[in-house]
């Protein structure tokens, strides 16, 4: 099923919770460079295919390879070293620090962050950290927040910590993004600078996987649509042979 | 003046002791009630080596460093793999079975008799056995100490622990290993408390299971609570402060029966208003 140039393969995943089947042998592709966007009703099993792909959650069985590799068992941390990084629909950063320090923690290459390296080579600790505070530098220039750096994150809007949590995300230098709900709490200023940002994504070889329930952002963002229902890919296209198509609207809404 | 000098010795080990626990608790928010029992593994290490090999003194010290460290390292490898509170439930587990150890291993540890005649100190053929140069010995321990508590705060590893203090699930998903980390800190708070531990038993020269219970596990929880969390300077007003209380009770000649059970009941009463009215103590931040 997997074509060349896909970089993340979802194959007959399973998963149950209880006695509830919510992914029945769930299966997908994700091209490389695109922006695909993961849709369907609350319950349909979005969350935990996020949850799945990252490492939050174990799948009873099927596949998950990422360029090619098997992922499954992978914990979060693990996978973030290995590419694929997320947010939450809820912005999760830490309040009590800076902006900069919420940005730093995206960096992957930390030897301070190790007892030994920051007791006993103070030089290559400083060394890194100075590399890691221009690259946290650019990824705020990229968000627009460089000028607010050194304030405290609890402090700030809620679309600047939704910023600042992208900012995060390209600080891993991961390949693959996942996005959860992106545009839930932002007002229509906020989502369309939030968006312009995320279309950009692909141009600098990411490769951004969407789940979200506004529909003109989906319009606006997806390169391609999964349909999700009761736990299966139920559709898949552009967005327009998806929205187009009466049953799904059915499906989705509940209503004509 | 020897009094206050003494007074000064226990007040920087303890210093040494709440700092330690002041890293797994203030700076990654992991409640530990076990710092008694980490403290008696580090001084019986260190009496006995000293005693039964004769082994210089700092080299027993060291010696007490690797061995808390290791077993804290046992105890936290399975214990932080559970998710919620059940590191304290953990703790409190390996606080009551140490310190049945340290009264039943008879053979080792003489029970409840306790190991006499540990030799003062002595580095390099200089002996600290006046109480002036018992406090120089402490107080460059202390320091030393408190320069690896504020390397750990000032570097990315303390950045971290606090980023895992404040949601641990938002670390993971920046590719930060916070089990790892967990372990770690734990293994490096167990390591500081043995440095007090080896310092107490080569003060006091004479150890036994009472100093080393629940009690004393809450006492030194108790100073950070009071001091301030994740606060250098929290953790030694702390110490200062609670070992100081019950000197100043001395001179109100409260009888002893009355004393020992009113000094906990004081504890407890500080643990809880400090808790209800004033989580960050008298130096530190939130928790």
């Amino acid at each position: 099923m997997a074509k060349e140039n896909d970089i993340l393969e979802v194959f007959k995943v399973t998963k149950s919770f209880g006695g509830l089947l919510v992914l029945k042998e769930l299966s997908f592709a994700i091209k490389e460079c695109e922006i695909t966007a993961l849709i369907g009703a609350n319950g349909a099993g979005k969350t935990t295919a996020f949850n799945i792909i990252t490492g939050f959650c174990q799948a009873d069985s099927g596949k998950v390879r990422f360029r090619g590799k098997d992922i499954c068992g992978r914990t979060p941390h693990d996978l973030v070293r290995k590419g694929i990084a997320r947010s939450f629909q809820q912005v999760r950063l830490l309040g009590e620090l800076t902006v900069l320090k919420n940005v730093l923690l995206g960096c992957q290459d930390q030897p301070g962050e190790g007892f030994s390296n920051s007791l006993l080579r103070p030089k290559k600790v400083r060394r890194q950290e100075d590399k890691n505070v221009e690259w946290a530098i650019q990824c705020l220039e990229k968000v627009g927040l460089e000028e607010i750096a050194d304030e405290i994150v609890e402090e700030l809007s809620y679309p600047d910590q939704k910023l600042v949590n992208l900012a995060q995300l390209l600080a891993t230098r991961c390949e693959m993004l996942l996005l959860d709900e992106p545009a839930s709490g932002l007002d229509a200023a906020s989502i369309k600078k939030f968006l312009g940002l995320v279309k950009a994504l692909p141009d600098r070889d990411k490769t951004v996987l969407v789940v979200e329930h506004n529909m003109s952002v989906v319009e606006e963002l997806a390169d391609h649509v999964l349909f999700l229902h009761n736990g299966e890919v139920y559709a898949r296209g552009l967005y327009n042979e998806i929205v187009n198509q009466r049953e799904l609207g059915e499906l989705y809404f509940g209503t004509d | 003046m020897e009094y206050l000098l003494s007074f000064a010795v226990l007040a920087g080990i303890y210093s040494i002791l709440a700092l330690s626990l002041n890293i797994l608790v203030g700076e990654i928010g992991i409640i530990s009630v076990a710092q008694g029992a980490i403290f008696g593994i580090g001084a019986y290490t260190s009496a006995l080596l000293v005693l039964h090999l004769h082994l210089p003194f700092l080299l027993a010290l060291a010696a007490g460093i690797v061995v808390t460290g290791l077993f804290s390292a046992v105890v936290a490898i399975p214990s932080l793999r559970v998710k919620g509170d059940y590191f304290i439930v953990a703790a409190f587990g390996v606080q009551f079975v140490i310190h049945d150890i340290f009264l039943n291993l008879v053979d080792v540890t003489r029970g409840a008799g306790g190991i006499r005649h540990i030799p003062r100190a002595s580095v390099f053929g200089l002996k600290f056995d006046s109480n002036f140069s018992y406090l120089c010995l402490t107080l460059f321990f202390v320091l030393l100490v408190i320069s690896v508590y504020w390397r750990i705060k000032v570097t990315p590893v303390g950045r971290l622990l606090r980023a895992i203090r404040s949601d641990e699930v938002a670390v993971q998903a920046l590719g930060k290993n916070v089990y790892k980390s967990k372990v770690m800190t734990t293994v490096a708070s167990g390591s500081l408390a043995a440095i007090a531990g080896s310092l107490y038993a080569h003060y006091l020269t004479y150890i036994d299971p009472s100093v080393f219970t629940i009690h004393d596990s809450i006492f030194i929880l108790a100073m950070i609570i009071v001091g301030g969390m994740g606060s250098i300077t929290g953790s030694i007003m702390g110490a200062v402060i609670l070992l100081g209380l019950p000197e100043i009770l001395r001179f109100l000649a409260i009888p002893d029966a009355i004393a020992g059970p009113g000094r906990q009941i004081v504890y407890g009463i500080l643990l809880i208003l400090f808790m209800r009215f004033r989580t960050k103590g008298l130096f530190g931040k939130s928790f």
